[in-house]
């Protein structure tokens, strides 16, 4: 069993079980990613595929002495968001004047397990989702959205208010179903 | 739980969660790409040698002739201090032709001195003394050879005699004249000729000059001599600044002329000469690839198709032995041959599945309720397939060559000739995939040999010799390399062969 530095190391010269050993071990999370930002698993994996060759073409510029695990996160962040940008038609809706929400969100979590939540976000729109994803997950701000996304700040911030209460309607939904 | 609550919880799932995931499934979509990324990187990193190993052999080319420019553009007084060494200064007595007017020297017999290293050294180190008057040093060298001619035995003493007609010199043009005279001669002492003093005195008055010479026949001179003008320029400009004087100027013992002469006479006369050469260079490789029992022309075609030939580099290290009578070379050493081929596919086709009892359509009964109907349902499954493969087919062969050289031009520099042999394999390594008959992509090392025959070579060979002694030699050379034998095994339906043709750059050291 290789170490972390010592598998990249051997991605690097191009060794094969490497790159297969590599493509074990962090694929189940770069699927993660990949599946957030998309609607649904077979498009995720066709995303994740794209991930993956770009790790390997890239391999040679990535310093060893860094953690691997957020740099190949944030290529499938930009391989996410590219294969959305292709496939999707870009919409920028106006500004929203919204208004102060209650800051009360129900527990949902002790009871809902991960793979609904994420199944949840798959089915938010998807500029909705995106920005919900770059903004909670990633920690992108809203200006570093807008120039991301080729949208305006607010539009970033309305995209995000109205993801965060579809997905708590959402998630509601699912807990009473599930106390049902 | 609040918003920030929610959102920090929603993270921290998320960012831990590992999504289900068949790895395999996942591998085997981006396999060819990653043979793809792998095979480009090879590609990089052998081109890099290539260019590394070409750089090299170009710079220190350019290096050593930048040094040889330089040597050649230094005064003749800076080359003798950069060599620290002496020169051989060998001043002889010559019959040299001079038109009429200067008549009165052609018959200057002999008078052979050289340089005394010692005293040259001594010379060296009273360079700054102010120098004899030319005239006065003249007369007292032909004194001190009179004096010596009656002292020492006749053979010596003709030796030590100088050209009598520096005695009435009217003119330090004339005394450069004669030390030219001197300087440039090749014939032998004749010393019978200036065995007494009255000789010598009958000679001083033979060809004493009547008047100054001028700096046109000089230069007359210099060209009617037989010894290269580089040694008279270097005898003059050492006079001139005083390093040499006519007080260096001293007989040759026999033993120290018979040194001389071994040391004056050039290496090409040797009857044989070792040589060794560091070379490398690219081909273009032209494959031939058939089908000699003409039952596998599928394979033939699929693997025309799928694979292509792109270059050959090569490179090795030789010795060898030239017989310069004869221009005649005899070499051999090691040799590394690399041919690269590259296996592409990019298709796309369809599998057709036949399900005998699949569900056609679905119908609606009068019951309204939806029936399905089963029949022979035919499934189409589209395959892509992408990949790049490099196939390396590396050689290690012993060169045995045999060539022909002759120089061109005056200068002796530049060389032409032929050179001709055989390449005996030692080992053979192939590595890389093929496609098989079911289009089936496949390892082709249980396909290819471990070893070969011999390979046949012919080349036209160009050389150029560098510095005084023409020892290193920068050789270029346009070949042709045929390997008769196939590369597969006798099992396999085709037969592989390839001609390499490309050139080849050198170095050659005499030894």
């Amino acid at each position: 069993m290789y170490s972390e530095k010592q598998l990249l190391e051997n991605c690097k010269k191009g060794d094969k079980p490497s790159q297969y050993e590599l493509v074990k071990r962090f694929s189940p999370s770069l699927l993660t990613v990949c599946r957030r930002y998309t609607r649904d698993d077979a498009m995720a994996k066709d995303v994740l595929q794209e991930t993956l060759i770009r790790i390997f073409k890239n391999i040679d510029s990535f310093q060893l002495d860094k953690p691997f695990g957020p740099w190949a996160r944030q290529i499938a962040v930009r391989s996410s968001l590219q294969w959305i940008q292709k496939n999707y038609f870009k919409r920028e809706s106006a500004v929203e004047i919204f208004h102060t929400e209650p800051n009360h969100v129900p527990e949902v979590f002790n009871n809902l397990g991960t793979e609904v939540i994420l199944k949840c976000i798959q089915e938010l729109p998807v500029g909705y989702r995106t920005v919900f994803n770059l903004n909670i997950i990633e920690g992108y701000s809203h200006k570093e959205i807008g120039e991301l996304l080729d949208i305006s700040e607010g539009t970033s911030r309305s995209q995000l208010n109205r993801a965060r209460r579809l997905l708590q309607t959402k998630l509601t939904d699912l807990q009473k179903r599930a106390t049902i | 739980m609040n918003k920030k609550d929610f959102d920090k919880k929603l993270k921290q799932d998320l960012d831990s969660y590992q999504s289900p995931i068949n790895i395999d499934e996942i591998w085997s979509a981006i396999e060819p790409d990653v043979d793809l990324i792998n095979a480009k990187k090879r590609r990089k990193k052998r081109f890099f040698f290539i260019w590394f190993f070409a750089g090299l052999i170009l710079l220190s080319s350019a290096g050593y002739l930048y040094s040889l420019y330089q040597l050649e553009n230094q005064s003749p007084i800076a080359k003798e201090h950069s060599k620290k060494e002496v020169p051989l200064a060998s001043i002889k007595k010559t019959e040299v032709a001079v038109d009429a007017e200067t008549d009165q020297i052609t018959k200057l017999s002999e008078a052979a001195i050289l340089p005394n290293t010692s005293n040259l050294n001594s010379k060296k180190e009273n360079k700054n003394t102010p120098s004899l008057n030319s005239q006065e040093l003249l007369k007292q060298e032909i004194d001190n050879a009179s004096s010596n001619s009656v002292s020492n035995n006749s053979n010596q003493a003709g030796e030590k005699n100088i050209d009598a007609s520096f005695v009435n010199s009217s003119s330090i043009a004339d005394f450069d004249i004669k030390l030219k005279t001197t300087t440039l001669s090749t014939n032998t002492v004749d010393n019978s000729k200036v065995e007494s003093t009255e000789r010598f005195n009958d000679l001083v008055e033979e060809f004493k000059p009547s008047k100054p010479v001028e700096t046109s026949k000089k230069l007359e001179l210099e060209k009617t001599t037989s010894l290269s003008s580089l040694d008279a320029i270097e005898i003059e400009a050492q006079v001139e600044n005083g390093i040499l004087n006519l007080e260096d100027l001293f007989v040759l013992t026999e033993e120290e002329k018979e040194a001389s002469t071994k040391k004056k006479k050039p290496s090409a006369k040797k009857k044989m000469q070792y040589f060794i050469e560091m070379n490398s260079g690219v081909s273009a490789a032209f494959r031939s690839l058939k089908d000699p029992s003409g039952s596998n022309a599928n394979l033939l075609q699929l693997r025309e198709e799928f694979e292509h030939t792109l270059e050959a580099v090569h490179g090795g290290f030789q010795v060898g032995l030239h017989f310069p009578k004869s221009d005649l070379a005899f070499s051999t050493g090691i040799q590394y041959t690399q041919i690269t081929d590259y296996l592409e596919i990019n298709d796309s086709r369809s599998v057709f599945d036949t399900i005998p009892d699949g569900i056609q359509f679905y119908y609606r009964n009068l019951d309204n309720e939806i029936i399905p109907y089963h029949g022979e349902v035919i499934n189409e499954e589209v395959i892509t397939r992408r990949k790049k493969t490099y196939n390396e087919f590396v050689f290690i062969d012993i060169p045995l060559l045999v060539g022909i050289q002759k120089n061109v031009g005056s200068s002796e520099r530049l060389g032409l000739g032929v050179q001709t042999g055989v390449f005996v394999n030692i080992a053979l390594n192939a590595s890389g995939e093929i496609i098989n008959e079911d289009s089936e992509v496949e390892d082709l090392s249980p396909s290819f040999n471990s070893k070969m025959g011999v390979s046949y070579y012919l080349g036209l060979t160009s050389a150029y010799a560098f510095g005084e002694n023409k020892k290193l030699s920068l050789q270029l050379s346009p070949s042709f390399r045929y390997i008769p034998k196939s590369l597969t095994v006798d099992s396999y339906g085709l037969t592989q062969k390839y001609s390499l043709l490309g050139v080849n750059i050198g170095l050659r050291l005499k030894l």
